[in-house]
């Protein structure tokens, strides 16, 4: 599985999360069917890239109930070789002044670990990206 | 499994030099103002001193009346303890932490979740002056704790009585051949995530558990406790540049108390059987009782 982040708008911060199965797999694997919203599987942290590196945005802290079920097989989908699945997270909370920043992301998708017919296994990802606004 | 990291984005340059950002860190949340107030005691603390002075230690413990919390939760007045072995509680004036929950309209959808987003918090203060001893301290005037519930229902099949989302309609999506399964699947996911069938009530009551109950509970002795630790942050006031000192101090102070909140709240369980699925309950409970009478009135 690889794990793509690409930042699309500054404001609000918006950024496109996506899972990847490598056509080289030659085989689907099973993802949760869902990745939002923002808090809830993937969380992001903003800080300043130079000085003292002030943290200027944690994001949501968030409570899901969820709709799907970590238990049942339709919680989950296949990801086909060579296709991505993904999402648009937005932190409507966040007006970046200009600057230059660095983006770090985590992903982790427990509870949706999978199931007998479906299984996932632990995803976890961290990434980071430098980032300025004008 | 391989990762990579995020490629550069795109970025779409708003030219917006001219505009001030709100920054949500909380050193920069905050509005403290410099003054030239001098330190102050509330006028009830200032006259158990004047008194104490006065007429010496044992005449106030007296007037004070210490309690002890018995077994059964009744209070006892001691009268015959030493009075050297008495200590004199002063209250701290507290602030009550506002918490403002935005509420959009619901949406529906069969795989989102319904949300409660704690998000920014906002404080005001100001930085006094003792002047008798030489200081600046910080009183904490304000604080806002903001979010969000988002309330997602599933789409209308899901549900008894569809129309309105409030459960009080009537039950178009019950009959006479799926009564029992209706009920059944609503008895056992009353404290679990929906099967097929759901209570609308049932997301509310679950959202406001948690910013109700474990939110507002994670918070408010965090604040309580800051209020205390702001007590301690002085500077001396020889150099007005100390108020910022006194004002960055405080700031930190304001910010772990929020982070501890955070850190207890993700801490509290939210599974199926949970407290925050346990305070759905009643809607559901409420719902199977609307579908088995509805049966039984009916002779299903």
């Amino acid at each position: 599985m690889e794990y793509l982040a690409r930042i699309v708008r500054l404001r609000p911060l918006t950024i496109h999360f996506y899972l990847h199965n490598p056509a080289e797999t030659n085989r689907p694997v099973y993802i949760p069917r869902t990745l939002g919203p923002l808090g809830v599987f993937v969380d992001i942290e903003v800080r300043e890239r130079e000085g003292e590196r002030r943290v200027v945005y944690e994001g949501p802290t968030v409570r899901a109930t969820y709709r799907l079920a970590p238990g049942r097989d339709d919680s989950y989908q296949p990801l086909e070789a060579g296709y991505t699945f993904g999402v648009m997270l937005k932190a409507d909370d966040f007006d970046a002044p200009p600057g230059e920043y660095e983006l770090t992301l985590r992903y982790a998708n427990a509870p949706f670990e999978g199931t007998p017919n479906a299984p996932v296994g632990k995803l976890i990802f961290e990434g980071t990206q430098a980032f300025e606004v004008d | 499994m391989s990762e990579k990291a995020p490629a550069r984005g795109e970025h779409s340059r708003t030219g917006a030099r001219s505009v001030v950002g709100k920054r949500r860190s909380l050193a920069s949340d905050h509005e403290a103002t410099a003054t030239g107030a001098t330190f102050d005691l509330p006028n009830s603390v200032r006259s158990v001193i004047a008194l104490q002075r006065t007429v010496g230690n044992q005449a106030v413990q007296r007037m004070l009346q210490p309690i002890q919390r018995v077994a059964a939760g009744e209070h006892k007045v001691v009268d015959d303890e030493p009075p050297v072995q008495r200590q004199m509680v002063l209250r701290i004036q507290r602030i009550t932490p506002s918490f403002v929950a935005a509420r959009p309209a619901p949406k529906r959808s069969n795989t989102d979740s319904s949300t409660t987003t704690v998000k920014e918090q906002a404080f005001t203060g100001k930085v006094t002056e003792d002047k008798s001893a030489g200081q600046y301290g910080y009183e904490l005037e304000t604080f806002q704790s903001n979010g969000e519930i988002q309330l997602v229902y599933y789409t209308e099949g899901h549900y008894p009585a569809p129309v309105p989302d409030d459960d009080s309609g009537a039950l178009s999506n019950v009959s006479k051949t799926n009564w029992k399964a209706v009920a059944d699947d609503l008895h056992a996911n009353r404290t679990g995530i929906g099967g097929k069938w759901s209570a609308y009530l049932a997301e509310p009551l679950h959202e406001n558990y948690h910013w109700n109950v474990e939110w507002v509970g994670a918070l408010t002795p965090e604040i309580a406790k800051a209020e205390t630790a702001l007590k301690t942050v002085k500077a001396d006031n020889k150099s007005p540049l100390n108020q910022v000192i006194v004002q960055t101090n405080a700031a930190g102070i304001v910010g772990n108390a929020v982070k501890a909140a955070k850190k207890t709240y993700k801490a509290l369980g939210d599974s199926p059987g949970d407290p925050p699925y346990i305070a759905q309950a009643p809607a559901i409970d409420a719902l199977e009782k609307r579908v088995r009478d509805e049966a039984a009135a009916k002779s299903w």
